[in-house]
């Protein structure tokens, strides 16, 4: 306790004061945001990814016409090694990214694959399991750095 | 003035005295969130929601032409310019604006969504906005 009870006083309300008008302020800040650049989100690719549905005829070598979900194709290009499908996915997280550094880890049973670079320093990241239609599941991790 | 000790209440008048200005303080924070809200009827925020469209026949065919006008018209803003790129060879890239381009100052936000693409498929797709 301070022995100067005035200068206790005048003290505590400017900390108050300082504390609510900074609040104030951010509210009023985020209210009347600029519209502008905030950086590639992880999330957002990886909800556009798991939305997706190809015929396996876009982006393999397959024959086939049925429509699948993506993540069911690049399922399918970590069991048979056909990297058609990630270099697709690749072409989308350079557009995404939009020069970011990125590093997606992709994962199905015992066979992984990573696409980017090797170190990020992650600035947005997201992760997701996606059942695949054959059996067992996708994991899905992405790191975008700054 | 003379000092005197009269009245003081040491730590209690400041407790009361924080009160007071705190009290003060969260009734004009509600009054301005009052008017804030109230003159804001129309977003002055590019709604990135707004963005998507469908691919027909190899041609991409996008949801937002009038909103973009209308973003101009609710905001006073010049320009707004929204390309489409999408990946795989699904179509070509396609550009769309409103205003007049002023060449500079421009801020920009992008957005990614999955859009419709023929027979069913749902394809990855980037926005890219142009805003000045």
């Amino acid at each position: 306790m301070l022995k100067d009870s005035r200068g206790f006083t005048a003290y505590v309300d400017a900390i108050a004061f300082m504390a609510i008008l900074l609040m104030a302020l951010s509210v009023i800040s985020v209210q009347f945001g600029t519209d502008g650049e905030n950086g590639p989100n992880a999330s957002e690719a990886m909800d556009a990814i798991s939305a997706a549905k190809v015929r396996p005829a876009d982006i393999t070598d397959l024959d086939e016409g049925a429509v699948v979900f993506l993540t069911d194709v690049l399922a399918y290009s970590l069991a048979s090694g056909d990297g058609k499908p990630l270099s697709y996915l690749e072409e989308f997280l350079d557009l995404h990214c939009r020069g970011h550094p990125y590093r997606m880890e992709l994962a199905y049973g015992d066979a992984s694959r990573t696409i980017g670079v090797e170190d990020v320093r992650t600035y947005s990241g997201a992760e997701s399991e996606f059942p695949v239609s054959l059996g067992g599941k996708l994991r899905a991790s992405l790191s975008i750095g700054l | 003035m003379i000092g005197s000790r009269n009245g003081d209440m040491g730590f209690m008048e400041a407790v009361l005295s924080m009160m007071a200005v705190v009290l003060a303080l969260t009734a004009f924070l509600g009054a301005a969130a009052v008017l804030i809200s109230a003159d804001s009827g129309a977003d002055l925020r590019f709604n990135a929601g707004m963005l998507g469209g469908e691919i027909l026949d190899g041609e991409f065919v996008p949801s937002y032409e009038g909103y973009l006008q209308e973003y101009l018209d609710a905001t006073g803003r010049s320009y707004v310019s929204v390309e489409a790129e999408i990946p795989g060879g699904f179509c070509g890239d396609n550009t769309i604006s409103a205003g007049t381009d002023p060449g500079s100052g421009y801020s920009t936000l992008f957005r990614t969504a999955a859009i419709g693409c023929d027979g069913g498929r749902k394809v990855p797709a980037v926005f890219r906005v142009m805003i000045c």
